[in-house]
């Protein structure tokens, strides 16, 4: 747009150059009133519309809780739609305090900007080829004529072509958002090269697997850190229990482990090599995991599995396995099209909507379906019922038995499987040890075991 | 004869159209009045400023210049333009930067607040269905955008009506016949326009359901839940794969219509332009001015511009008319959403001072939408006081059997009765205070910590009840680390100090929301799933003591839960397998008690 008017401008300048020369001069306006006042409008506006970005995300936010359909219940069942009006007020009232902040700037800076670009030009021009015309008697009527005309047709490319150019620079001040965004040199470099965990495995010896060495760690923008000198070993094809009240940094351990965030302090190592110098995602390729806020995507049962396009049988019999693995393989042959149906009703009305617990399988037959060589398990069964429960920790400790495996888990049977058990408190390992190592010390493991079982030894004492 | 048929139906479509665009203006009027006028004439005016700046000035110079008068004259006319020119420069400066914002955010805010409401009172079923979700509710989200576009359209429209008023009243004035011209070039313009709109709307239509799937994708990489999914795995490939397929499909759309609009464009364009305004026309005022000195040498070049300006201006409405027709259809939905009635009315039965005494469950049966039975033949009843527990396999349908106890949805079959009376007769709003609930999928929502407790506008004397709550449902350490207690913001979406909760002690907190609020009746929904061995522990003993008097429904996997209850109900595919207490089931040696000692046969063995 800016082009064409620009060429189409340049034409009808010189046609009324032509007619006579100083009318160039009026040029003058339109270019100071774009370049200078019209751009320092924009910044004035940009800048505004910045300091109502937090005005906005709150009348934003309600207006997505409002449609959305998790925040429905909580809606008819409760009054928090009440806050929520306050939230909006908020949003909405510093919006309009902005606005009175800005508008005498805005105003007069559009103001003068318009009297440059259209006025001295337009209105310059007829006052000086007027008097051309009716007092010196130098321009003829048909001159005076085409001059007008062609100005007509300049002012309507004028009023485009500023328009575009206003357009531009609000286009440029927001391109630099995006600019910005596309350089982030982000902390952890997904794509990262290095060495490969095969290598680190060969040349290692009899160094262990996975060890962590005195590992702290903060989230940014918090004081106090999360994870406080936390030294660990985990060997080849041992199965380790990670237990903890809420909030002990259990999850958080987890993601260091898998590089989701780099420590600050203190080292990960991985057969002896600290696992900032690998390859990031052969490492993460060692990883099967399922997470406690485990995520479904709207693709079908086979592609949420492998987390990819399964492309010939063998694709297929492996996803059947892994789903047999996690117990849900007879659900999903019961949908209308098998491992083939899409899950969520995002795009069709086909769409399966499985449960809580039966999408929860889906996410652990997820960890199964990858070449894994380490399990990371974040309360896999906390929406299972106790016989899928039970089921399933059968079914992962002989599918992983050549395979290290990680529970996170407050379900305290399942640490009695493990090799051994880490417990967490407030971001410190206080005890470690087997089952029986830790019932024996009788510290704070057995107060907590001894708590969740009671109801469980009372209730098989029923006949007493 | 159809097509006469087809013609009234399509007519008595568009007048239902320019009716909705009618409406959602009313609804600009109704709320800000003086904005709506203030708009309105700012657009005649500056259209009838416009004319005379470029049209009439050049006339009046023209004669001026013509008639050789004094320079000074000139320049007294050009000042009077100068100033109508300067009005019109300050009065669209203040309405763009001031008076628009202003406006668009209160009326924003009213509209939004009116669908909010409509929101809130649909039934829940509505969101089962993703054709009426997606139709209605997501239209209504976008609403004042819409709105704004419907006004900025008619403020055009105001503009070009006055422009064709004036301009025509200055052809009738000067030369009545020139008209014709100008309505001939308009017809070829218009047929041309409507078939290229007609082109864009069937586009848009078959776009539309490539363009959901876009939006999908492009959520899905921006919200931080799937952020850790798609850095552990390769699926983001396979979206982005999806993504580019999904892609390929618009462009051959894109072409189809395209190409068809091209060539329409031009030939319309060309004739109308081209061949009969610049040529035809042309050469009718060369020869009136010169050859019938009928006109004036500036009323000749005044008219030539004003037929340009006549003709774009019809061709202005034209261009509107579709785009009103697209408005109408929105508004459509709108107006439906607005004018839902619940499946689900309420009842005029207020509730008796006892307040709550029984609640009975008979006979019950449900299904959503075309599925098979969810829920078949149950029985149940809770008195006041009793602890009930709910037990089964995953998908037997417990979170159902909620749902219709705090009537989010109604039965198909059977019966609730509160006190006696079918729940159906009381008021909705009345019949659910009775309960404080705790959803396996609750939600935290962006505000303090007291705001999610008490779900409600918050006041200092609600402040020790608050607390006491949060004690009771074990969050009291975690409250002890915040700086600013129970008025820390929770989530980060507009708090940089704001906190993430983990997913235990997020349950905390709606747990608390059950201890504080006053009501007969507690559900919990798998209250217990993140908490950790000790605060689960806690959480069963506060339990114990706080709801005493209360009724209390307990669904739980974690079936030391559900040992202490009065009852247990189990559950298998909808239906109820076995009822009784604990040692009852346990007696009975059924399924109940085989589950139980699945889970219970470790702790038992190794402790």
């Amino acid at each position: 747009m800016i082009l064409t008017s620009s060429i189409a401008s340049v034409f009808a300048l010189y046609y009324m150059f032509r007619i006579d020369a100083y009318v160039i001069i009026f040029i003058a306006g339109p270019i100071i009133g774009n370049f200078v006042f019209g751009k320092w409008l924009n910044e004035v506006k940009f800048r505004m519309n910045k300091e109502c970005v937090p005005y906005n995300r709150r009348m934003d936010y309600v207006n997505r809780t409002l449609y959305l359909a998790d925040y429905a219940k909580e809606f008819r069942m409760t009054n928090v739609f009440q806050i929520l009006a306050e939230v909006y007020e908020e949003g909405f009232e510093g919006v309009i305090r902005k606005i009175k902040e800005y508008k005498n700037k805005k105003v007069l800076l559009l103001l003068i900007r318009n009297i440059f670009t259209f006025v001295i030009i337009f209105q310059g021009v007829l006052f000086y080829s007027l008097y051309r015309v009716m007092v010196t008697g130098s321009m003829s009527i048909s001159g005076f004529t085409v001059l007008f005309s062609a100005m007509m047709a300049v002012a309507w490319m004028v009023i485009q072509s500023s328009n575009a150019v206003i357009q531009s620079y609000e286009d440029s001040l927001y391109i630099a958002n995006l600019k910005e965004f596309l350089n982030y040199k982000p902390k952890v470099d997904e794509k990262q090269t290095g060495i490969l965990p095969k290598e680190c495995e060969a040349g290692a010896g009899n160094k262990t697997e996975l060890v962590f060495q005195n590992v702290s760690f903060t989230y940014f923008g918090q004081k106090k850190p999360v994870l406080k000198h936390i030294s660990m070993e985990i060997k080849r094809k041992e199965k380790i229990a990670i237990v903890g009240h809420n909030g002990a940094g259990k999850t958080t351990f987890v993601k260091l482990l898998m590089r989701l965030y780099d420590v600050s302090e203190g080292q990960v190592l991985y057969f002896g090599k600290n696992i900032k110098e690998l390859d990031l995602p052969e490492y993460r390729k060692l990883y099967g995991t399922a997470f406690q806020d485990y995520q479904v995507f709207a693709m079908s049962v086979a592609e949420n599995v492998l987390m990819r396009k399964p492309e010939n049988k063998e694709d297929y019999k492996r996803v059947e396995e892994c789903l047999k693995q996690a117990g849900v393989y007879q659900k999903v042959s019961s949908l209308p099209y098998g491992m083939d149906t899409i899950l969520t009703k995002e795009f069709t009305e086909e769409g399966a909507v499985l449960s809580g617990g039966e999408l929860q399988k889906v996410a652990v037959a997820r960890a199964f379906a990858k070449e894994y060589q380490i399990a990371i398990f974040d309360e896999p069964s906390s929406a299972l019922d106790p016989v899928a429960e039970y089921q399933l920790y059968e079914s992962i400790l002989k599918g992983c038995e050549n395979k290290t495996v990680l529970f996170i888990s407050h379900r305290l049977s399942t640490a009695i499987l493990a090799d051994r058990v880490y417990l967490f408190e407030n971001g410190e390992i206080v005890e470690e040890g087997n089952h029986q190592e830790l019932m024996q010390r009788n510290g704070k493991y057995a107060d907590m075991f001894r708590k969740q079982a009671k109801n469980y030894v009372g209730g098989m004492n029923y006949e007493k | 004869m159809r097509n006469k048929k087809h013609a009234f139906q399509h007519m008595a479509g568009l007048f239902h159209c320019y009716g909705n665009v009618f409406y959602m203006l009313g609804i600009v009027m109704r709320y800000r009045p003086g904005y709506f006028l203030n708009i309105c004439l700012y657009q005649i005016y500056a259209s009838i400023q416009l004319f005379f700046e470029f049209t009439y000035t050049l006339k009046v110079l023209l004669d001026l210049i013509t008639k050789k008068a004094k320079y000074q004259d000139a320049v007294a006319y050009l000042l009077l333009m100068c100033t109508l020119i300067l009005i019109k420069l300050v009065w669209v400066a203040w309405i763009e930067q001031v008076v628009t914002p202003k406006n668009q955010e209160i009326l924003h805010k009213k509209l939004r607040m009116e669908l909010y409401q409509k929101a809130i009172s649909l039934d829940l079923e509505n969101y089962d269905n993703p054709e009426y979700y997606n139709e209605f509710v997501w239209s209504s989200s976008e609403a004042s955008n819409r709105m704004d576009k419907i006004l900025q359209d008619f403020g055009s429209l105001l503009a070009q009506i006055t422009r064709i008023i004036i301009n025509g009243v200055f052809f009738i004035t000067l030369d009545a016949f020139g008209i014709i011209f100008v309505l001939l070039s308009l017809i070829v313009t218009l047929v041309a326009n409507s078939y290229i709109g007609r082109l864009q709307f069937a586009r848009d239509t078959e776009l539309k359901p490539v363009e959901r799937k876009r939006n999908y994708f492009n959520r899905i990489f921006y919200l931080n839940d799937y952020a850790k999914e798609l850095r552990l795995n390769p699926v983001a490939d396979r979206l982005k794969q999806e993504f580019s397929e999904t892609n390929k499909k618009v462009y051959p759309i894109v072409d189809k219509y395209g190409k068809k609009g091209v060539l329409t464009g031009f030939m319309g364009d060309f004739v109308s332009n081209d061949i009969l305004i610049n040529t035809a026309y042309l050469g009718y005022l060369v020869y009136q001015t010169i050859v019938k000195q009928a006109l004036t040498f500036g009323n000749t070049m005044a008219l030539f511009n004003a037929s340009s300006s006549f003709k774009n201006a019809l061709k202005g409405i034209a261009l509107l008319l579709p785009k009103f027709e697209q408005h109408g259809l929105y508004v459509e939905k709108i107006r439906t959403f607005l004018a839902f009635e619940s499946n689900m009315p309420s009842g005029d039965e207020k509730i008796e001072k006892e307040g709550f005494k029984e609640l009975s469950i008979e006979q019950v049966s449900f299904a959503y939408g075309n599925s098979k039975d969810t829920l078949q033949d149950i029985s149940m009843s809770i008195k006041a006081g009793e602890k009930i527990a709910i037990v089964g396999y995953n998908g037997a349908g417990k979170s159902t059997l909620i749902k219709l106890l705090l009537r989010l949805y109604d039965v198909q079959k059977g019966t609730i009765r509160l006190n006696g009376k079918d729940i159906k007769e009381y008021k909705k709003e009345e019949y659910r205070s009775l309960f404080a609930t705790v959803f396996q999928d609750f939600k935290i929502f962006a505000a303090t910590i007291a705001d999610n407790v008490k779900m409600g506008c918050v006041q200092e004397k609600d402040y020790a009840g608050i607390e006491q709550a949060l004690c009771q449902s074990g969050f009291k350490g975690r409250l002890g680390s915040l700086k600013k207690g129970i008025k820390t913001s929770l989530t980060k979406e507009f708090d940089e100090e704001g906190v993430n909760l983990s997913g235990g002690e997020a349950q905390k907190v709606a747990i608390a929301r059950t201890f504080y609020k006053y009501c007969p009746i507690i559900i919990l929904d798998e209250p217990s799933s993140a908490l950790d061995p000790v605060s689960e522990y806690q959480l069963n003993e506060t339990m114990l003591k706080a709801a005493k008097d209360k009724a209390v429904i307990f669904i739980s996997h974690r079936l030391s839960s559900t040992v202490m209850a009065d009852r247990i109900y189990m559950l298998e595919q909808g239906k109820i397998i076995e009822v009784g207490s604990h040692t009852e089931l346990m007696g009975k040696n059924g399924k109940y008690a085989q589950m139980f000692r699945m889970q219970a046969e470790k702790y038992n063995m190794f402790r």
